[in-house]
């Protein structure tokens, strides 16, 4: 086979910064208060 | 039974209290069955406990309350149970302690300390460690404890806990923690990552407050990829677009983190990776992300998902 | 006299879906289960938007977690919805 030769090579790197915050403190009080209405509404669950 | 002697006149005696094996089990011999309310929200629901106390007590005159000393050996094996909401199993160790006036409890000899799984909200597996301890300061030492967590290793030559101590610190070394399993706990829905790191996580406790300044991760060759399909690339920002371009698919070939975490829980870690974006004509990205996460609330919400005492159960009969 | 929504499920008529809502699990049931299923949707969609709201997050998102909580309170011989879509018996 005919070796292809990509000339695309890349040029310099570029550098992006990501500041990331995780939020769990939501997560729990969704939880919470899916729980209250799990045990509220028996009917719906 | 106990089997002693007291002497009247001087109001002292000693003797042996023998606890032949109770056994533990989740039929109602669980150690609320026995022990009801518990001062503390802990529950054993299978295992064996045996062993005996050596005691003396003496009646001083004017008081009404024995003075109690000696020392206790009791044999815990294959313990399974929970305290408050973390699941503990196969727990096995020795409590060889001397009784001391204040009541109080203190080791006389290190003993091994096994634990074959224990579920904080995500499993730490085949805990190992040799610990000894005493109630009255409070303090508790451990050496050489090891453990299995995300499929790596974590290990400690030395932790000691002592409430007189002004602080104690040592290292945690991390070896082949599978990055992709710590994103599989619930919390993290929505990103995959793989790669393998090893890590030193230097730790000071300072009361009870534990913190990490300077720990270090770094990536083992072939590093690993990124998917987080949570961004739109059409924000009309391109320096976001291309963030999010670049984060959907991402292969890293370097990775090393900086690790703090503060006295309030939060976890900060600052990751550097060199990779390239295969969707972007595999170009060369430098990617930096800080990440903020605040642990006991990590925790919290894993544990908030399930009901400990059910799924310690559900654990030992195999089922998952 | 309606069925209730544990008769239903009991029966293999209903089951929680991977939504966080109720689906059929077989296709000819009576019409009174079709209007049971819709007025439960419809209430559970009622109450997962309120806490969406107080939360600042997506109806989605809480049926999502919703549905976590349904399969974890499913009981034994109830039919569960797992993330390929199939129908399976807890």
């Amino acid at each position: 086979c005919t070796p292809t030769v990509r000339m695309a090579a890349p040029e310099e790197p570029i550098t992006i910064n990501l500041n990331v915050r995780i939020e769990h403190e939501v997560r729990v009080r969704v939880e919470r208060e899916l729980d209250d209405i799990f045990a509220q509404d028996s009917d719906l669950f | 039974s106990i089997n002693g002697k007291h002497d009247l006149a001087t109001s002292t005696g000693e003797g042996i209290l023998k606890v032949s094996s109770i056994t533990f089990d989740d039929a109602d011999n669980s150690l609320s069955d026995f022990i009801n309310p518990l001062p503390v929200p802990v529950d054993l629901v299978s295992g064996v406990f045996g062993g005996e106390a050596a005691l003396t007590w003496r009646l001083p005159e004017e008081e009404f309350l024995p003075v109690v000393t000696g020392s206790v050996d009791f044999k815990l094996t294959d313990i399974a149970g929970f305290y408050d909401n973390i699941g503990f199993l196969n727990l096995n160790t020795r409590l060889h302690a001397r009784l001391k006036e204040d009541l109080h409890l203190e080791s006389v000899t290190e003993e091994p300390f096994r634990i074959g799984r224990l579920d904080v909200g995500f499993p730490i597996e085949d805990i190992k460690t040799t610990y000894r301890f005493d109630s009255a300061k409070p303090a508790i030492q451990l050496r050489d404890a090891e453990m299995t967590m995300f499929a790596g290793r974590v290990t400690a030559d030395q932790m000691v806990y002592d409430a007189t101590m002004q602080t104690n610190s040592n290292t945690l070394l991390l070896e082949r923690i599978d990055i992709e399993q710590i994103l599989s706990i619930s919390a993290y829905e929505g990103i995959i990552a793989t790669g393998i790191v090893n890590g030193e996580i230097p730790m000071t406790i300072r009361g009870s407050q534990l913190t990490v300044s300077d720990g270090s991760i770094v990536a083992l060759p072939p590093g690993g990829i990124i998917n987080y399909r949570g961004g739109s690339t059409d924000t009309g920002n391109n320096n976001l677009d291309l963030a999010y371009g670049a984060l959907s698919n991402y292969h890293y070939s370097q990775l090393e983190a900086d690790v703090d975490y503060m006295a309030d829980g939060e976890l900060l870690l600052s990751v550097r990776m060199e990779g390239l974006a295969p969707a972007i004509d595999n170009q060369r990205i430098n990617l930096n992300i800080n990440i903020q996460d605040n642990i006991p609330t990590l925790l919290e919400s894993l544990q908030a998902g399930r009901d400990i005492a059910e799924s310690v159960q559900l654990q030992q009969r195999g089922g998952e | 006299q309606e069925m209730s929504l544990n008769e239903a499920k009991s029966a293999g008529l209903i089951g929680e879906g991977r939504d966080g809502y109720i689906a059929l699990v077989q296709q000819n049931v009576p019409e009174q289960v079709r209007e049971l299923v819709q007025r439960v949707n419809r209430e559970r969609r009622e109450r997962y938007q309120e806490i969406a709201n107080e939360n600042g997050v997506a109806l989605r998102d809480v049926a999502r977690l919703a549905y976590a909580r349904a399969v974890e309170a499913t009981q034994p011989g109830h039919f569960v919805q797992d993330d390929q879509g199939n129908w399976l018996r807890k």
